[in-house]
């Protein structure tokens, strides 16, 4: 989109929300409606020998973006701009320069949605389609191109979607195709709208054409990828299922071997009046699926397998994160919750809530094709797999309880422990790093004073042999309802072999937010960390310095 | 050049924020937590003023801000405001939703935005990120990150709204 | 109601197209396709290989240089550049040193950031011409299906008990070039061996100690950047002399040593030609 395209789009917003603030008075638009939101991160790198902080000669770097979106009578647009000058450590460093990498217009009439240019969606739960949009993890695989959502009767929905993906500011050379159908049963047969069966089913094609322009290898172009899924639901039972296959496509991702991919995905929940229960099972197979064969990270992902883990809150029980293993993994994950009474001996006098819950991930079995041909071996079909017999190499474990309960008027508090076993090597890609067991605590409790102020505490402790050792931590915050908040905390890796780097990572921040605005300021030494999303996790350096971020939604 | 684009998007924002004094919500399709589809045009609470909450599973703050309201939630029921939760929670911990919903007994209203379409047509970045509609349906007040002691005066705005009416 | 019908049909109508796919059964390649060739000066591509010893998925960006270096044979010039933060030495295991000045150089200006990633003629596919190994074969290909447009010649003259090298260059140009060009002249060392971090499981330590290190740049001989032959391009026919001596540091083998040479533009940096020789 060309500036001068651009600056006649946004004369016309301005023109539009002239008359649209007339609307009360009986404007020429009613109903019109314009909104938006910005956030803007800076920080500000101050050099750090002791805990290995890369040298920024920028100093400062910022990641800015700014929605604005204009709807009236069932037709919007839209646009985002996105400026990274550069972007923050940790990012990719394809995020670089200004400009607009999101612009749509869409129309909905009768039962018919037509959405032109850059567009979210996806299929059932995102095996074979999943694009989304995460600013804070540097995710965006933005379509672009056209979507069609047609709902004929109530309780069918059919999407057709046909573009490419955004990469950066620019596009993969993929062209991705998709098209789904999904019908409750319950909202179209109205003889089965009082049934306490509920049934959904879905199904969705996806497939994606790049040119084989390889000398080595001989490459499908098009490469097609099905799903089929179904949900059950009565009273407090709920069942879903969800299995797709890929057909060959050799990439970056598996190591350009033939074979095909298939995934399964099965949940079921228990739900209850103070009583909730979750299993999960998933098996997958060779599911990476990219708009270009050799992308790699976060890029250009046309399908999204979530890890079926825990996702933990603090800084401690998260520095061990899982990431899914497209190659191949089997997973478990059971969770239990439920709400002690009061009066009870661990309910007290308001009642608790317990959390209980177990996950693993393992590697899927592989059985070489012949004598002569390695499993995985480029070119070839790679290995076969055994769907029930689980792999040897394990991936992941952790078993964690938490309670947490409002001990009184002014005091709440939650206490939780996990024991995670992780294996480093697999999941950070570094074969020489073995496994990881570390025992984690933690305990935050909030305290309500007078005049509207609280303040929370959190103690920490992580405690592991292996990789660098124990950390313990302590965070306090002090907050002034509803506008101010003030934070100190500390990470001590006391427990690392070498002694010079038994560092603190002290940090300071004040955060103040009126409404929809929110300014926050920090400032000290932050700890490296491990982003993950899906497969990839993107390693963020440890840096020193401070932080600026700014929010606004109008 | 991007000094002229600035000023414009200056300009439409703060046109943006007037015509804002009372916009109604989007009409977006999502979903309930049994699988149904609605429209978010169908919301309403009988002519009184309620809350549209997005949260998520894994977000602290979310959780302590529902669970503060769920604390004094007898108050507002008693004066008929309602709470609507939206989860933005995507497939990874959508299945979370139901039990600890139920497992922690929360009586809201809810549903299940997954891929963040209702969210991106309301504005909302980072979550918690909380509305409040008055008895017409036009949005009038939000906020968003979650600070002890704000579930009492989002009720006291709500009482205000109430009067007003 | 028709219309409703007519609009379902046609959704599944494209359901059904959408379920096109390629199912291969010979998966590879035989016979190296069309190349571009004027004459008896044929075309030659230059891939510069960003590694480091101490980065476990260099490996197999290596082995993608070599099945390309086995597939493409002489039109394909390959140089390894050991520089940034897997290049560094680190005890007990990476004390062997293979960054050098016009190395670090050239990973900085172009901003290498992570390894392994590799530039074909320093030329921009899709937008950057940084690309990772599954799509060197695809860019090599395209660019030896043009014609050339420069010859090098290259003759060596090397004293072994001195450790003198003197290296002559002709460029003759096939057509008419425009704008500046320059001639970048280095030298790589093959079949040096030295441990190298890995992601191969056979290596539980993640160490293989005992890789061998192919075209490993050791050093400029007319700078990082090279000597500019011609601010005004050249005409079709026109030929420039360069004549360099260096002399070989003694950790050195000469006898997998190589000289490579190259041309490119002054205007994008991309390479116009280039051409390697063996000492012995």
């Amino acid at each position: 989109m060309n500036k001068k395209t651009f600056l006649l789009f946004a004369l016309a917003m301005l023109v539009q929300g002239i008359f649209v603030y007339g609307q009360g008075q009986g404007g020429l638009l009613q109903g019109a409606r314009v909104w938006g939101n910005f956030q803007l991160d800076a920080q500000y790198y101050l050099p750090d020998s002791i805990i290995e902080a890369p040298d920024v000669d920028e100093k400062i770097r910022m990641n800015a973006f700014a929605n604005l979106n204009f709807s009236w009578q069932g037709f919007t647009m839209g646009m985002r701009y996105e400026s990274y000058q550069n972007a923050l450590l940790g990012f990719d460093p394809g995020y670089r320069g200004n400009g607009i990498p999101y612009r749509f217009a869409s129309y909905q009439q009768d039962n018919l949605e037509v959405t032109l240019g850059n567009f979210y969606e996806q299929f059932g739960n995102g095996m074979v389609f999943r694009s989304y949009v995460d600013h804070n993890l540097g995710v965006d695989n933005a379509m672009d191109g056209i979507r069609l959502v047609y709902r004929p009767v109530s309780g069918v929905t059919l999407k057709g979607l046909i573009g490419q993906q955004r990469l950066f500011f620019d596009k993969g050379p993929g062209i991705v195709r998709g098209f789904d159908a999904e019908m409750n049963l319950n909202q179209t047969f109205t003889s089965l709208a009082e049934n306490p069966n509920q049934w959904m089913l879905g199904t969705s094609v996806v497939s994606k054409y790049q040119r084989d322009q390889n000398p080595l290898f001989n490459l499908p172009e098009n490469v097609a990828a099905f799903a089929g899924r179904l949900n059950y639901l009565r009273g407090a039972l709920n069942l879903s299922a969800e299995y797709g296959y890929k057909v060959n496509d050799p990439s970056a991702d598996n190591n350009f071997i033939y074979k095909d991919g298939n995934a399964l995905t099965m949940t079921g929940s228990w739900a209850a009046e103070g009583f909730g229960l979750l299993l999960a099972a998933k098996r997958i197979d060779n599911m990476g699926f990219r708009s270009d064969r050799a992308a790699s990270s976060n890029n250009l992902q046309i399908n999204f397998l979530p890890p079926t883990t825990r996702q933990h809150l603090y800084s401690l029980s998260g520095m061990y994160p899982y990431a899914t293993q497209p190659r191949g993994e089997m997973g478990l994950l059971g969770e239990l919750t439920f709400k002690l009474p009061r009066e009870s001996f661990l309910g007290g006098a308001n009642g608790a809530t317990l959390t209980v819950n177990y996950s693993v991930a393992n590697s899927i079995h592989k059985t070489a094709l012949n004598d002569t041909t390695a499993i995985g071996q480029r070119g070839t079909k790679g290995y076969t797999s055994d769907f029930f017999r689980t792999g040897d190499t394990l991936y992941f474990q952790d078993f964690n309880a938490e309670y947490s309960r409002r001990f009184s008027r002014n005091l709440r508090g939650l206490i939780s422990y996990a024991y995670i076993t992780y294996n480093q090597g697999v999941i950070e890609g570094h074969i020489e790093k073995g496994m990881v067991y570390a025992h984690i605590v933690v305990a935050d409790f909030t305290h309500r004073l007078p005049n509207r102020r609280s303040l929370r505490w959190e103690l920490q402790h992580l405690a592991t042999q292996q990789d660098k050792g124990n950390w313990a931590m302590a965070l306090l915050e002090y907050s002034i309802a509803p506008q101010w908040s003030f934070s100190l905390s500390d990470q001590y890796n006391y427990g690392n072999d070498n002694k010079d780097l038994r560092v603190h990572y002290v940090t300071l921040g004040a955060s103040y937010s009126k409404n929809a605005n929110r300014f926050s300021l920090s400032y000290g030494r932050q700890r490296e960390g491990i982003i993950c999303v899906g497969g990839v996790c993107r390693q963020v350096p440890a840096s020193n310095g401070f932080m600026l971020s700014v929010t606004s939604s109008f | 050049m991007k000094k002229l684009l600035l000023t414009l998007i200056l300009l439409i924002s703060v046109t943006g924020i007037f015509a804002q004094a009372g916009s109604k919500l989007p009409e977006m399709v999502i979903k309930t937590l049994e699988g149904r589809e609605v429209n978010t045009s169908a919301f309403e609470n009988d002519g009184k003023p309620y809350v549209i909450s997005f949260w998520a599973t894994w977000c602290r703050p979310c959780l302590k801000e529902l669970t503060a309201i769920d604390e004094i939630y007898e108050d507002w029921k008693n004066l008929g405001f309602k709470v609507i939760a939206v989860s933005t929670d995507d497939t990874r911990t959508r299945a979370n939703v139901l039990p600890m919903v139920r497992g922690r007994g929360w009586e809201f209203e809810f549903y299940l935005d997954e891929n963040g379409d209702f969210r991106r047509a309301m504005g909302v970045n980072l979550v918690p990120h909380t509305f409040i509609v008055n008895g017409k349906g036009e949005v009038v007040y939000q906020h968003t990150a979650f600070v002890d002691g704000m579930e009492w005066e989002m009720y006291d705005k709500l009482k205000a709204l109430l009067e007003n009416e | 109601m028709i219309r409703k019908l007519i609009t379902i049909l046609t959704f599944l109508l494209s359901g059904l197209f959408l379920a096109s796919c390629d199912i291969i059964e010979e998966p590879k390649m035989t016979g190296p396709g069309h190349n571009g060739h004027q004459g008896e000066v044929v075309r030659k591509v230059l891939l510069e290989e960003f590694t480091g010893h101490q980065c476990p998925n260099c490996p197999d960006g290596a082995q993608e240089a070599a099945d390309l270096k086995a597939f493409f044979g002489d039109r394909l010039v390959i140089m390894s550049i050991h520089a940034g933060f897997f290049a560094r030495t680190t005890a007990p295991h990476f004390l062997a040193d293979y960054r050098t000045t016009a190395g670090n150089n050239i990973n900085s200006y172009f901003g290498i950031s992570y390894n392994p990633v590799g530039m074909v003629n320093r030329a921009g596919f899709s937008g950057s011409p940084i690309l990772t190994p599954s799509a060197w074969g695809g860019a090599i290909s395209q660019i030896l299906q043009q014609e050339p447009q420069a010859g090098i010649e290259i003759s060596l003259n090397y004293q072994s008990i001195s450790r003198q090298l003197n290296a002559s260059f002709k460029t003759t140009a096939l057509e008419n070039i425009q704008g500046p060009i320059y001639l970048a002249v280095f030298l790589v060392e093959n079949n040096i061996m030295s441990p190298q971090q890995t992601n191969d499981p056979q290596y539980p330590n993640g160490i293989k100690e005992n890789y061998i290190h192919m075209h490993v740049l050791r050093t400029d001989i007319n700078g990082p950047w090279g000597e500019e032959l011609s601010e005004i391009g050249a005409g079709a026919g026109q030929a420039f002399m360069k004549n360099y001596n260096i002399t070989l540091d003694q950790g050195w083998n000469a006898t997998y040593c190589s000289v490579i040479a190259f041309v490119y533009s002054g205007t994008n940096l991309e390479v116009i030609q280039a051409e390697e020789k063996k000492l012995f």
